[in-house]
């Protein structure tokens, strides 16, 4: 049954996770806040594939001219959101992207130091 | 408990609140979309460009000329599902209307392939972001996907693993525009016929017309393996002889011009004369002119109308030593043959 | 004498009857032979044996022995009793059976040996029986001879395995000189039809309906009657060689146009179709495509499509009374052209009016040449239902569940072609 309008009528730029189990694929839509994760969209703006592919990319695509235009009606987005757009550039890079390289930074150099002193003894 | 945020990192998010609210966000698209790109210093200067010689008004005439219009051959039997052929009745003027429609339309096949240089290998970079090593295990590519805008001119952007941002590589940029904006009959992967070896074994079964489409369909004019393939394509047709295979297909004029620009006409011009073309061959030598402006053939046409003349003095001039002995009997058997026809008469 | 000789040297017995009685013995059966022997007792020794050496069985004919066994009078015989099965099949009993042949080995000259050799006379002798043969002449009559017709390869076939009508009966036989080469009849309609007579009743004949051609464009068809099948297969096929007719074909493989013929109740939609298409018609009409040589027909029969004769009739007046192109470029004065998409509708000139096409089209003139030669006519084009399974709810769901996998086995190949399937199950599919 389709769903009735939502109430909140804040736009949101989030993703829909759709793929199967084990494989998420993410559409970039433009959908009222309230609606749920897979709900009626306004506008697709793009896709995101999470999988790495057989170069080891990950693939974005965005509409950037539409993306403009929402930005300027005045449209949120979602951190996720936030964060690709700003590893593509488009953005300035978010914050958590730089927490979570240093995070991850920090992960391999104490697992180093504990494969180095292992190796030792 | 998340480990304690460094000095450095701090300070980059104080820059990361500061530019939005200092700077609204157009600016930051601005900055993206303007943002000049860097090239990167080349070693050596490139390869003169042929593009702007091939789409000149006089070239593509002469191109034209060269290669004839046999309907029966540009619209021979097709493999194509089949279906019972209908029948008009039709008065003259009719007929004739019908008859220029079809020659309009097979004109459309034999719109030329671009003649380029290999496109250079730029990768520009957007920004080098240290900060970001470490944060994925893939890298990211981000495509443009608005309406509107051609392929060539789509920016696609990658992210490395070491926060670099770059303009991604043609073949990335290939690859990518095949993905999201597929066309049809190209392939993902290239097919193995191009492959040196495959390559040969197709070219010595004499099916040039088959792989020069399928390398139309396959790549851009300006990428490598596009311009190894129709080259290589183009000097067994040469070798071989086998120039009549491609006449009225839209292969002949870029082949014509292959050969202008890299001074080796004289197979091209002695089959001409064998077939009594001499029209195309003065054409042909009219075009190396044009390609070579600082040649001594230019020179010395200049004022010759006489087709048979232009190929003399073109023998003379810039043959290449293998091939002048060649030329010349070609053409003195071709005046023997004229002069028993005038004979007989 | 004869009952110890019975006893004690059966097999012989025959052997020496054979000099000194009538051929009639040669018609008893062996179960009288074996009967009596198994009424001899066992005990050694002579004794009785009852045999009748001549009895009803050595009097009369196998034939009317057989006549007595299957329970028909003569009056009934005639009135057609006793035909479909029932009453006993006569049987052979004597099948292989060669004059002079016998358990004895015997060798009479003049009979189953000859009478010299070279100079000399042959004498009458004994050999060894050969009881090979006498074996395999056991397995033969033992074997059971119920009529069971040979079965037909299947390039040979008709329309059905076991009868006539589709089925090649050979060309017409030559008249005179002319032997007709490259024809090959087909029936296409055999059956027994009967007529009442005053005096017999039923009369009983075979009829025998054909076409012949010589798949070259000349073609006939003609019907036999007789009162045996190969006599009316044979009259058929003689008689439609005398009454050819030349069909036109266009580039050989098809007609020239649509057309509808008719006759009686039988009406025929006749298309013309490209090379590739094949004859998709009713049977009668494919088989007789096949003999004129057209390789690509469409035929829609309406009416009565099982009388064969009509159709066929119907048929032949259709091909007869096609116009080729040029005689409709020369009755229209108008030119005939061809699109193809092959050749990507470049206009094919395929005939012109001989004197001087006409400038100017009649105002609602019909030159739409699918339908010129329908006479105002307009084929009914049938819808054809959709499968009663697509309306079912489980159709569905199987298309919702195919729907998710239906580019995986192309893209599986491709994979292959290029060497980057990881999966070991490609192997084996």
């Amino acid at each position: 049954m389709p769903s009735l309008p939502t109430k909140s009528t804040r736009l949101m730029v989030r993703l829909a996770r759709y793929g199967c189990t084990n494989r998420p694929f993410y559409h970039i839509v433009v959908i009222p806040n309230r609606s749920p994760r897979n709900g009626r969209i306004i506008e697709q703006l793009g896709t995101y594939d999470p999988m790495p592919n057989m170069n080891n990319e990950r693939l974005l695509s965005i509409n950037f001219e539409r993306l403009r235009k929402r930005i300027a009606d005045g449209v949120f987005m979602s951190k996720p959101v936030e964060q690709l757009v700003g590893l593509a550039g488009f953005y300035p890079i978010h914050p958590m992207s730089y927490i979570k390289a240093e995070r991850q930074r920090n992960k391999l150099d104490t697992k180093q130091k504990k494969d180095e002193t292992a190796e030792e003894s | 408990m998340a480990a304690p945020i460094s000095e450095s990192l701090i300070s980059l998010l104080r820059c990361y609140c500061k530019s939005f609210r200092c700077y609204p966000i157009r600016t930051h698209c601005r900055r993206y979309c303007t943002n000049s790109l860097s090239k990167t210093g080349r070693e050596q200067p490139r390869a003169r460009d042929p593009l702007p010689i091939f789409l000149k008004d006089e070239v593509q005439r002469l191109l034209y000329r060269i290669n004839s219009f046999d309907i029966s051959k540009i619209c021979a039997p097709q493999k194509v599902p089949s279906r019972k052929p209908h029948y008009e009745l039709l008065t003259d003027t009719q007929l004739q209307k019908k008859q220029e429609e079809a020659v309009e339309r097979a004109q459309t096949r034999l719109q030329m392939p671009p003649v380029m240089r290999v496109r250079e290998e730029v990768n520009p970079v957007l920004s080098q972001d240290p900060e970001l090593a470490g944060l994925m295990d893939a890298k990211l590519v981000c495509v443009d996907i608005t309406y509107g805008i051609s392929d060539r001119k789509r920016h696609v952007v990658v992210r490395d693993l070491d926060g670099t941002l770059r303009h991604g590589t043609g073949e990335e940029r290939d690859r990518i525009n095949q993905i999201y904006n597929p066309k049809p009959g190209r392939q993902m992967f290239t097919p193995r016929i191009f492959e040196p070896e495959n390559l040969e074994a197709v070219l010595d079964k004499g099916w040039y017309a088959y792989v020069l489409d399928w390398a139309c369909l396959q790549f851009e004019p300006d990428q490598p393996e596009y311009i190894r393939v129709t080259q290589r394509t183009y000097e067994h047709v040469g070798e071989n002889k086998k120039f009549d295979d491609l006449r009225s297909t839209r292969h002949f004029g870029p082949m014509a011009f292959y050969f202008a620009w890299h001074k080796s006409l004289e197979p091209l011009l002695m089959d001409m004369v064998q077939r009594d073309l001499l029209s195309d061959g003065s054409d042909l030598v009219h075009l190396f002119t044009i390609i070579h402006p600082d040649s001594e053939t230019c020179q010395r046409i200049r004022g010759v109308d006489d087709d048979l003349q232009t190929i003399k003095i073109f023998c003379e001039t810039e043959t290449s030593h293998s091939y002048k002995g060649q030329l010349q009997l070609t053409i003195q058997a071709y005046e023997d043959a004229q002069n028993l026809h005038v004979d007989a008469a | 004498m004869t009952s110890i000789c019975l006893r004690f040297f059966p097999r012989t017995f025959a052997g020496i009857l054979a000099t000194e009685s009538s051929a009639l013995l040669w018609n008893v059966n062996c179960l009288a032979w074996r009967h009596t022997q198994l009424l001899a007792p066992t005990v050694c020794g002579t004794s009785h044996v009852q045999t009748r050496n001549y009895s009803f069985f050595t009097k009369l004919t196998a034939n009317e022995i057989w006549q007595g066994v299957s329970g028909v009078s003569n009056a009934g015989r005639k009135r057609g009793r006793g035909k479909r099965g029932s009453g006993r099949r006569q049987v052979d009993l004597n099948r292989g059976q060669v004059h002079g042949e016998g358990r004895g080995g015997m060798v009479w000259p003049g009979l189953n040996a000859p009478v010299m050799k070279g100079r000399e006379l042959v004498k009458i002798r004994k050999e060894a029986p050969n009881q090979q043969r006498i074996e395999e002449l056991q397995k033969l009559r033992d074997k059971s001879s119920k009529f069971r017709q040979s079965k037909i390869p299947a390039l040979q076939r008709g329309w059905t395995g076991a009868k006539f009508p589709g089925r090649s009966i050979g060309p017409p036989d030559p008249i005179g000189d002319y032997k007709f080469d490259g024809f090959d009849t087909r029936i296409l309609e055999f059956k027994m039809v009967t007529n009442m007579t005053g005096n017999l009743g039923r009369k009983q004949k075979f009829s025998c309906f054909v076409v012949t051609g010589n798949q070259k464009g000349l073609a006939g068809y003609a019907l036999g009657k007789a009162p045996n099948a190969r006599a009316a297969m044979r009259k058929a096929r003689n008689r439609a060689g005398q009454v050819l007719h030349y069909i036109e074909r266009y580039e050989d493989h098809t007609v020239f146009h649509n057309f509808h013929t008719k006759e009686r109740q039988t009406s025929i939609f006749v298309k013309k179709k490209e090379k590739g298409f094949g004859v998709v018609c009713h049977r009668a009409l494919k088989t007789i495509c096949e003999v004129i040589g057209i390789d690509d027909l469409y035929c829609q029969v309406e009416g009565s499509t099982k009388n064969i004769q009509n159709l066929t009739k119907a048929f032949f007046a259709g091909l007869i009374n096609q116009e080729t192109h040029q005689e409709l470029a020369d009755r229209l004065k108008l030119n005939v052209v061809e699109f193809r998409k092959e050749t990507d509708f470049v206009p094919r000139i395929v005939a012109s009016p001989t004197c001087e096409a006409r400038d100017t089209l009649e105002k609602d003139e019909n030159l739409d040449f699918e339908n010129l030669y329908y006479g105002g006519k307009l084929e009914y084009y049938k819808k054809k239902p959709a499968p009663f399974y697509k309306k079912l709810p489980c159709y569905k769901w199987k298309q919702v569940s195919m729907h998710k996998s239906r580019n995986q086995r192309s893209a599986q190949l491709q994979r292959l072609a290029l060497g980057i399937e990881p999966s070991n199950k490609s192997l084996e599919q």
